[in-house]
């Protein structure tokens, strides 16, 4: 490591915030991949409704992501980064459980 | 890591001192890995389920999906408590607990590995089978 980083906490936090953005991409992905057996809509409906739907969780998720980071310094960060770390672990666990559902019951097709 | 060296926000403390931002941060994104690490395993389980044709097994897609969407939950679940303690060691100047989630992770998706070389061995068919 070329730059001693520890005076500068700005890359640390940076390489994080940049973990979380692909966290919500790859949540975004999964949600869409299981969400589009629940859209038994026409086919250009299904995407018009998942482009909708995309668009309001990923502006959710940044919302998310921009508050979360409002700590005043000094404070702890812990109490919101584990808010946080809670929502993505539910997130997870319900696209899961919505996504056993999908695999129990296949699309006749 | 288990010296906190440069660390003068008040680690190595009995219980409660502030632990240094970067191995935070460091957990932060571990949890994160951690994280995607289960969504993969869940749209994996279901891409199985949904985009594979047909084994002539029943079952064949969902004895393939359903373990992986399973073991999706469980490592999302347990990363969360894996970061938990991780930050509770960070407090306390300890080196992290060890944990048994990589093992676990490995070992599953080696059994599910065997089960679908089974399949492919012998429930090829694709087209006529259900």
């Amino acid at each position: 490591m070329a730059v001693d980083d520890e005076l500068d906490p700005g890359l640390p936090a940076e390489r994080t915030e940049l973990a979380w953005s692909r966290s919500g991409l790859a949540m975004l992905g999964c949600a869409a991949l299981v969400a589009r057996r629940f859209v038994p809509v026409e086919p250009g409906a299904e995407l018009a409704a998942l482009m909708v739907l995309l668009g309001v969780s990923g502006a959710a998720w940044a919302g998310a992501l921009l508050a979360a980071r409002r700590v005043r310094p000094g404070a702890s960060a812990e109490p919101s980064t584990d808010r946080r770390l809670r929502m993505a672990t539910l997130s997870t666990t319900a696209i899961a459980a919505a996504a056993f559902v999908v695999a129990l019951f296949p699309l006749p097709d | 890591m288990t010296d906190e060296a440069g660390g003068d926000a008040g680690g190595g403390d009995t219980g409660g001192g502030e632990p240094d931002v970067r191995f935070t941060y460091a957990n932060e994104r571990t949890f994160l890995a951690w994280n995607r690490t289960a969504l993969a395993l869940i749209a994996t389980g279901v891409a199985a389920t949904q985009l594979l044709p047909a084994f002539d097994v029943d079952f064949g897609r969902r004895l393939l999906g359903l373990p992986l969407i399973a073991m999706g939950a469980l490592v999302s679940v347990a990363s969360y408590r894996r970061w938990q303690a991780n930050q509770r060691a960070l407090r306390r100047g300890e080196p992290p607990p060890r944990s048994a989630l990589p093992v676990l992770l490995a070992g599953g998706i080696a059994v599910v590995a065997v089960v679908a070389l089974v399949l492919a061995a012998f429930a090829e068919g694709g087209r006529g089978g259900g």
